[in-house]
């Protein structure tokens, strides 16, 4: 037996909601990305509680590295354009990888400065960075316990002592 | 005069290309983009070469051009910093703390906060920086 059964007519499918759902999602993820990579540069602090390092152990060799505000560079008093800072880096670490570098940041430096000319010496090898900022507080340094990079203030002499 | 001019059936739309489109979008960005807290304040991080992928600290101090201080996003002056700071370190001194400084702030004020950091005992410290893609 046959039954004609009625052809229901073909339904659009509702496609609107899903176009709606869609969008929605679009747009959070248009808003929440972002394609800026974050780093970070990891520094080891010296601990406060620790007897002055430079008492026990001898004074490691220290160059110094001073940042003008525009990013002018000095080595060791000299100055210095940036290559010619990162070979002299480069070759120092070469012979003496644990050579210390202080940076002394001038007023005015902005960090974009600061962390370029950090930059360059942790490309050159460097593993041992100090920063300070002002040539007149002296602070004792720390030792770079996890070879890591230890900041802190550095006494002058340190620094001097090459 | 009629002409009698049949007229066509209202044609649906069809939505399919756009849909295509939308999920290419859709996957472009949930692919290619990372989802990231965003700031109160807008940063310019400093741009470097040798950082690495690191998990933000546990601690975050966002510093902002304008002598704003953000230590896990609680506005704070930079007189109070050392005495919160501390009472954020107290419990697990190794906790990482990240600064995030602009790009612009003069470096005195990152060096000095990150003395303030060393003198409220914290030892691991790291500085936020921006890797330009395809360095």
């Amino acid at each position: 037996m046959l039954i004609e059964r009625r052809q229901r007519p073909k339904k659009a499918m509702q496609l609107t909601a899903l176009i709606d759902v869609l969008f929605q999602l679009l747009i959070f993820f248009m808003l929440s990305t972002s394609f800026v990579r974050q780093e970070s540069i990891e520094l080891a602090l010296p601990s406060r509680n620790k007897p002055k390092p430079t008492q026990a152990t001898p004074a490691p060799i220290t160059w110094r590295v001073e940042v003008a505000a525009g990013g002018q560079l000095k080595l060791n008093g000299a100055s210095a354009n940036s290559s010619i800072v990162s070979k002299q880096l480069q070759q120092q670490f070469g012979s003496q990888p644990d050579t210390g570098v202080l940076i002394i940041s001038a007023r005015g430096v902005n960090l974009q400065e600061l962390v370029a000319v950090m930059d360059m010496i942790y490309l050159a090898g460097g593993k041992n960075v100090a920063v300070s900022n002002d040539k007149t507080r002296p602070v004792p340094m720390g030792s770079s316990t996890q070879g890591g990079s230890v900041v802190a203030r550095v006494p002058m002499d340190v620094g001097g002592r090459n | 005069m009629d002409f009698g001019r049949q007229k066509p059936p209202p044609k649906e739309m069809n939505l399919l290309p756009v849909i295509n489109l939308i999920f290419l979008l859709l996957i472009f960005f949930m692919v290619a983009g990372t989802i990231e807290k965003i700031d109160i304040i807008p940063l310019d991080l400093p741009i470097a070469d040798s950082g690495k992928v690191l998990d933000e600290g546990q601690i975050v101090i966002v510093l902002g051009l304008h002598d704003e201080v953000l230590l896990n996003d609680d506005y704070v002056s930079y007189e109070q910093l050392p005495r919160v700071l501390s009472e954020a370190l107290q419990p697990n001194p190794e906790k990482v703390v990240s600064i995030k400084g602009d790009a612009m702030l003069p470096a005195d004020k990152i060096i000095t906060v990150m003395d303030v950091v060393r003198a409220a005992g914290g030892r691991n410290l790291s500085l936020v920086i921006q890797s330009l893609p395809g360095a």
